[in-house]
């Protein structure tokens, strides 16, 4: 067994399966706990880290992606 | 309909891929950047799970951020293999890390740097539940190569080099490649005797309920009571 935190956003649960430091800013990369094909991208705010926020847009997510992609395989 | 059509169209499963890759991308954005998503305090709460279910999350979430990040669906099939490969060896060597690596790690005095008990951690190495080699590549891989020779002056084998090279490997990274395979091998090994040891339970538990059944259809035969008849 391994300790995963379970983030709660917007009345939905999500695991926190990674986070990733990528220029400065840290990306959340969560997977719905009740459906494990619905998948999420957050970052954090730089002056308050508890605060979540969306991604600006698709090019942002696309670059996260690829960060955490290129991650697992080189882990 | 479309669906009958399918089954002679040698572009289908083509296109499904396609339209699902479509749809990771899609719902992922969406999730990520949608017009309703507000900026949310963080609420965190901590909860045990097995390895296997955050692997298969962690899988599926690579797939499909491959997918969005730009992988053709080809190369993310040849890609998942390796990633299942590396999150065996990533928990191999966190659990070593745990284990072995945290109870012999130390602050120096002015607190920025680390020592560690390397004769402790060569005597775990040399006696561990693992051959040596691979328990080496553990704090190898927790250390790196200069913290992981001053361990190997605990062992009679002289440092890494001259041990990796009396194995036959070139080099360092030669003979880490080769622990790493070794370490997805022997898991897929356990998996299989797990699996082998979990049929072999199963197969007992049905002999010994044919054996109960065949019993209680006698005692019919000789009683007229019960029996499956």
């Amino acid at each position: 067994m391994v300790d995963v935190d379970i983030y709660v956003i917007g009345n939905q649960e999500y695991y926190l399966l990674d986070e990733i430091e990528i220029d400065g800013t840290h990306y959340l990369y969560l997977s719905k706990v009740n459906d494990e094909g619905d998948f999420m991208l957050r970052k954090r705010d730089k002056q308050d880290k508890d605060l979540l926020l969306p991604l600006d847009n698709e090019r942002e997510v696309k670059m996260a992606a690829l960060v955490f992609s290129n991650k697992m395989l080189q882990q | 309909m479309a669906e009958f059509f399918d089954q002679d169209n040698p572009y289908a499963s083509q296109r499904r891929s396609v339209t699902s890759r479509d749809d990771t991308i899609r719902r992922m954005v969406e999730n990520s950047t949608g017009p309703n998503i507000t900026t949310e305090r963080v609420h965190i709460r901590r909860v045990k799970s097995q390895k296997q279910v955050l692997r298969k999350r962690l899988t599926t979430f690579f797939v499909a951020a491959a997918l969005v990040g730009g992988l053709t669906s080809n190369m993310v099939s040849l890609a998942v293999d390796r990633v299942k490969d590396n999150m065996i060896v990533s928990d191999q060597t966190l659990e070593f890390k745990t284990e072995v690596i945290a109870p012999n790690t130390h602050r120096t005095d002015d607190n920025q740097h680390y020592f560690y008990d390397y004769d402790d951690i060569a005597a775990w190495c040399m006696g561990g539940g693992k051959d040596f080699s691979t328990e080496l590549y553990l704090a190898y891989a927790n250390l790196g190569e200069n913290q992981t020779n001053k361990v190997m002056d605990f062992t009679p084998y002289g440092d890494l080099g001259t041990y990796v090279s009396g194995r036959g490997f070139e080099s360092v990274d030669e003979w880490a490649k080769n622990e790493r395979k070794k370490i997805v091998l022997m898991a897929e090994v356990d998996a299989k005797q797990s699996e082998l040891a979990a049929m072999s339970n199963d197969l007992n538990r049905q002999q010994v309920e044919n054996a109960v059944k065949e019993a209680y259809d006698a005692s019919a035969d000789v009683t007229g009571f019960g029996g499956a008849k």
